[in-house]
């Protein structure tokens, strides 16, 4: 008895191992919030002179934070020690610090780099294209924990109400309304990058086609008509339609009022009347000088090129209403006029910078002036 | 001295197989009234009670329970029994019955259901401790969607801590994945969110329409006719396609026409 006694000196060393594991997932736990900000706002972890990743990302002042936020070569960036010497994330627990890290645990992409990924690309039963990470506590050596961060980022709900299309209708019949109330519409708040059709091209095994010029990866993704459309539908989504379009970038009147059938169709999205605008006053004016404002609310020629910047952000969340890219759209009223013209490759006095207006695209890409795409989806329930 | 550890730490590779799939349990139940967390359970000697109770989906997503049911140790030494049962059974109805997994000869037990974990440890004949330590995950609840919320985080949570490798299945193209009859009656529930490229729906002039995978864009000539609404008119009826199919649209030139409740565009 005795002896056992003497054994069970050892009894606590066991727990001490037990409860270690514990902690480890206590820790794990405890730093959710770190690695999520991480992961959602990976823009808030840039130095002011930038970072230095050769081998997953390249930094351009002129590319805005929205690029970096629920990015996966930023996430490779920061843990490949690009941002910061020691990308460690410190959590304390139970008044002790430990030291997170993610791992290299995952396959090279040759078509990147030959180093070893810090995540992989993953699809679940309620998520697509998900970051599948591995976690470790340096002071918890030969313990992981992998987990899946989702991509927040990408687009934003268009709230439940009654909407209009296209321009101020001539008369009561043409004024046509709509409404999206027990619908879960989702639309993506920017363009559909070069670095996200690289993502499909190496899925649907065409990876000779992955633009590798890190430099260009935030450009709008230059797609005929019918691959934006299998691009979208490969996520489960769809082109963006013009009508959705226009309740996304055509402020409300009143957004406490949902149901209002008197729908005004603003010329732009921060200013019902175009006149008051700098659009209408280029349009007046032939010697207008544009400002700085002027370029963030709508990119247009002669402004400098700035994109993932959301100074042009639309009343739900949209980015890019007016000027910027050209945008491919489905029209199912009108499928001719398939395409908002207004870009940055049109003079501020253009006729074609307006909300509403559309014209026709061929589907396939103009070797000047590349047309933009974003997706949308609906939830089903 | 050789101690038995079976640790749960990663989802897929360390945990105890016993307990696995208490990391996506939906509720502990049937929590015993009096003992404390962490004390060992030491009376009434000699006889059974349940500890608790933890229901879980499984694999085959059918809701079940395990009931954990405790002998405590007195003349004889302890079992702790785990009878897995269906959801709705009673843990009461299973006290005397043999458990599906059992750990025998214990000296004593603790456990405890608190820190977003569920413990158990055990002491053996021998003086060996087992111990289980499985990590509750939260639980996601989707919330109503507002103004700034993704479609992600409407369906799931941001950081998914117990995500296994598996092959996820879709359904094809063509596939009804929401069943609708003509009286607006919704039959089961929607697989459309299982489908590889998306959706489509047929307008009837109910709140939801018949869906089916794939991507048939609306309002074209021969195809089903775009959903319009019913609310933007600012009226109680009900639409019928036959009477009334402002609920649903086409393409200029084209109109609407009905085969039975459905709206297509000719």
């Amino acid at each position: 008895m005795l002896f056992f006694r003497n054994e069970k000196v050892e009894v606590p060393s066991v727990r001490s191992q037990a409860n270690t594991s514990k902690l480890f997932a206590q820790v794990i736990f405890k730093a959710e919030k770190h690695i999520l900000e991480l992961w959602e706002r990976g823009d808030k972890f840039i130095p002011k002179e930038g970072f230095e990743c050769p081998n997953s990302l390249s930094f351009d002042k002129s590319t805005g934070r929205g690029f970096y936020q629920c990015q996966p070569h930023f996430w490779q960036c920061y843990w490949s020690g690009g941002v910061k010497k020691s990308p460690e994330i410190k959590i304390e627990v139970f008044g002790q610090t430990y030291h997170i890290e993610a791992l290299p645990n995952f396959a090279p992409i040759s078509e990147y780099s030959a180093e070893n990924r810090f995540y992989e690309l993953v699809d679940g039963e309620n998520f697509r294209n998900g970051l599948k990470v591995d976690l470790s506590v340096k002071e918890f050596p030969n313990k992981k924990w992998s987990v899946v961060l989702i991509d927040s980022c990408r687009d934003t709900f268009l709230p439940e109400r009654i909407y209009g299309h296209g321009q101020t209708p001539s008369s009561r019949e043409e004024d046509f309304i709509w409404d999206n109330f027990d619908r879960k519409i989702f639309i993506d708040k920017w363009y559909v990058s070069n670095q996200q059709i690289n993502d499909w091209f190496l899925k649907i095994n065409q990876g000779h086609r992955v633009i590798k010029n890190k430099s260009l990866w935030a450009n709008p993704a230059e797609l005929s008509l019918e691959e934006q459309h299998l691009y979208c539908k490969s996520l489960g989504k769809r082109l963006l339609s013009s009508h959705l379009f226009d309740a996304a970038s055509m402020t409300p009147i009143n957004l406490s009022d949902p149901l209002n059938p008197k729908v005004l169709r603003p010329q732009t999205p921060w200013q019902r009347d175009i006149s008051k605008t700098f659009l209408g006053m280029a349009r007046k004016n032939s010697d207008y000088q544009l400002t700085p404002l002027d370029c963030m609310l709508a990119q247009v020629e002669g402004c400098a090129d700035k994109l993932f910047y959301s100074d042009s952000v639309s009343w739900m969340g949209m980015n890019y209403p007016l000027g910027f890219y050209p945008e491919s759209l489905v029209n199912e009223f009108e499928p001719k006029l398939n395409l908002k013209r207004s870009s940055k490759f049109l003079p501020a006095a253009s006729l074609s910078h307006e909300l509403g207006k559309r014209e026709y695209w061929n589907g396939t890409q103009p070797e000047v002036t590349s047309v933009a795409f974003r997706c949308y989806e609906e939830v089903s329930e | 001295m050789n101690f038995i550890f079976i640790l749960v730490l990663s989802i897929t590779s360390l945990f105890a197989a016993d307990f696995e799939h208490w990391v996506n349990a939906s509720q502990v139940v049937d929590k015993h009234e009096f003992y404390k967390e962490n004390e060992v359970v030491s009376v009434p000697k000699d006889t059974n009670q349940i500890l608790f109770a933890v229901i879980f989906l499984n694999t085959t997503q059918e809701l079940r329970k395990d009931c954990i049911i405790y002998k405590v140790p007195g003349e004889e030494l302890g079992i702790l029994k785990l009878k897995n049962i269906r959801a709705n059974d009673n843990c009461k109805d299973y006290l005397f019955q043999k458990g599906d997994r059992e750990w025998t000869d214990l000296r004593s037990l603790q456990y405890s259901l608190a820190d977003n974990f569920i413990s158990i440890s055990m002491t053996q004949k021998n003086y060996e401790i087992l111990r289980f330590d499985i990590p509750q995950i939260k639980k996601f609840t989707k919330l109503d969607p507002k103004m700034n919320i993704s479609s992600a985080e409407y369906r799931a949570p941001k950081i998914i801590f117990n995500y296994l490798d598996s092959n996820v299945i879709r359904l094809k193209d063509g596939q009804a994945c929401q069943k609708v009859k003509e009286d607006c009656s919704i039959e089961g529930t929607s697989q459309c969110e299982s489908c590889e490229n998306g959706w489509f729906e047929v307008p009837n002039g109910c709140n939801v329409g018949p869906k089916y995978c794939g991507y048939l864009s609306c309002g074209k000539r021969n195809g089903p006719a775009c959903r319009r609404g019913y609310r933007y008119q600012l009226q109680e009826k009900k639409f019928h396609c036959t009477e009334d199919s402002s609920f649903a649209y086409c393409a200029k030139g084209l109109k609407v026409q009905c085969q039975g409740a459905l709206a297509y565009c000719i």
